[in-house]
C-alpha cells in the first residue's frame, strides 16, 4: 500500500455534515429570493432613471442653454453608468457555470478582461462628464443661491466626488485582482501541462 | 411541484459528494462548506432546466461545484476573514483532527486545477469523469494525478514540495 492510499484511507474517515429535512426547501426560497431581489433591482433602476428624467422636466433646464447642457450631461452619465453596471451584472449571471472547469475560467477571463475596457475607458469618461456637468451648473448655482449655502454645496461636492473615486477604484481593484488571480491559475496549469 | 420532487431527490442523492469537496475546498470549515453546498444547489436548481444530459448528472452537478466553489474561493476576505475566526474559536482539537487539517493545508497549497482533481480523487470520482469536469483528457489527468499523489504525500509527510 503506497503512501497516498494511506492518505486516500483516512481521508475515507473524514465527518461530513448530514443535511436536514428542510435545507433543500430553503435553497429554493433563496433562489426565489435571489429572483425577488433581482426583480426590486430592475424596478428600483427603472424608477431611479425615470425620476432623473422627470427632475430635469421640472426644472425646465431646456430654458437655460447652460444648465440644461450642465444636468443633460450628469444624468446622462450617471444613467449610462448605472445601464452598463446592470448589463455587465446581467452578463455575469449568464456565464455558464455548468460547463467544465477549464471553459468556465476562460470566459470568466474574458468577462473580466472586457470589463477593463469600462473602468479604464468609459468610467473615466463618465466620471469626468459628470465633474464637467457640475462644473456647468456652478454660475446658476453661484446666482441662485445664498453664498454661504453655495460654497457649502462646492465642498461638499469635492468631497461626493472624492468618496466616488474611492468607491469606484476599490470596486475595479477588486475585479482587477480577480482578473490576477484567475490568469495566475490558468497560467500555473499552463506551464505544469509543458 | 413534480420539479420540486425531483430537485428533492438530486438535492440528497448529491448532498454528501458536494459536502465532501467543498469542504476540501475550504479547509474542511463546516461553516463555510454549507454556505458554498446552499450557492451549489441554488445554482443547479436555477441551471436545471438546461441540463440536456450530455453528461451524468453527477458529473454535471460536479462541475457547478467545481467552478462555484473556486469562484467564491477567489474572493480572498471572504475566505481569510471567516477561516481565521473559525480556526481560533477551536483552540483544543484533537490528533485526528490537526491530521486532517494538515491534508487540508497540503491540498490547499497546490494551484485551483490540481487541488481540483486531487480533492475528486480523494472522493473517488473515476478518472475519466474528472477529465469531463476539468476539461481536459484523460491521460493528461493521468498523469497529472501522479504527480500531485507524490507531491501530496510529500507535503503531508512534512517535506516541501
Amino acid at each position: 500500500m503506497s503512501n497516498f492510499d494511506i492518505i486516500k484511507q483516512e481521508w475515507a474517515t473524514r465527518k461530513t455534515p448530514a443535511t436536514s429535512e428542510k435545507e433543500w426547501k430553503d435553497i429554493l426560497d433563496k433562489s426565489k429570493n435571489i429572483h425577488k431581489k433581482q426583480q426590486i433591482g430592475q424596478v428600483v433602476l427603472g424608477i431611479t432613471a425615470l425620476v432623473l428624467i422627470l427632475f430635469f422636466i421640472y426644472v425646465s433646464a431646456y430654458k437655460f442653454a447652460t444648465v440644461f447642457l450642465g444636468l443633460g450631461i450628469m444624468i446622462g452619465s450617471l444613467l449610462l453608468r448605472i445601464g452598463i453596471e446592470f448589463f455587465a451584472m446581467v452578463k455575469k449571471s449568464y456565464l455558464p457555470v455548468d460547463e467544465d472547469m477549464k471553459m468556465y475560467n476562460g470566459k470568466l477571463i474574458k468577462y473580466y478582461r472586457q470589463r477593463k475596457v469600462t473602468h479604464f475607458i468609459v468610467t473615466p469618461i463618465l466620471f469626468g462628464s459628470y465633474i464637467v456637468g457640475f462644473i456647468l451648473l456652478l454660475p446658476s448655482f453661484k446666482e441662485s443661491l445664498s453664498s454661504g449655502f453655495y460654497t457649502y454645496i462646492l465642498i461638499s461636492s469635492c468631497f461626493i466626488f472624492m468618496a466616488l473615486a474611492l468607491l469606484i477604484g476599490t470596486q475595479i481593484k477588486k475585479e482587477l485582482s480577480l482578473l490576477r488571480e484567475l490568469k495566475r491559475g490558468s497560467l500555473e496549469q499552463n506551464s505544469e501541462n509543458q | 411541484m413534480s420539479k420540486e420532487k425531483d430537485f428533492q431527490k438530486i438535492y440528497e442523492t448529491n448532498y454528501q459528494p458536494v459536502m465532501s469537496l467543498c469542504l476540501g475546498y475550504v479547509k474542511g470549515n463546516t461553516f463555510l462548506a454549507k454556505d458554498l453546498v446552499q450557492e451549489v444547489f441554488v445554482k443547479v436548481w436555477q441551471h436545471l432546466p438546461h441540463f440536456r444530459g450530455q453528461a451524468k448528472l453527477s458529473t454535471w452537478i460536479y462541475r457547478i461545484t467545481v467552478n462555484t466553489c473556486l469562484q467564491e474561493l477567489r474572493k480572498k476576505k471572504y475566505v481569510d476573514l471567516k477561516m481565521d475566526i473559525a480556526n481560533e474559536s477551536s483552540p483544543n482539537i484533537s490528533e485526528t483532527e490537526k491530521q486532517f487539517q494538515q491534508m487540508y493545508n497540503c491540498i490547499n497549497a497546490l494551484p485551483p486545477e490540481n487541488k481540483t482533481i486531487i480533492l475528486l480523487e480523494l472522493d473517488n470520482v473515476p478518472q475519466q469523469e474528472i477529465a469531463v469536469i476539468i476539461g481536459i483528457s484523460h491521460a493528461a489527468v493521468r498523469t497529472r494525478l501522479h504527480r500531485i499523489k507524490e507531491q501530496l504525500t510529500k507535503c503531508v509527510n512534512h517535506e516541501q514540495f
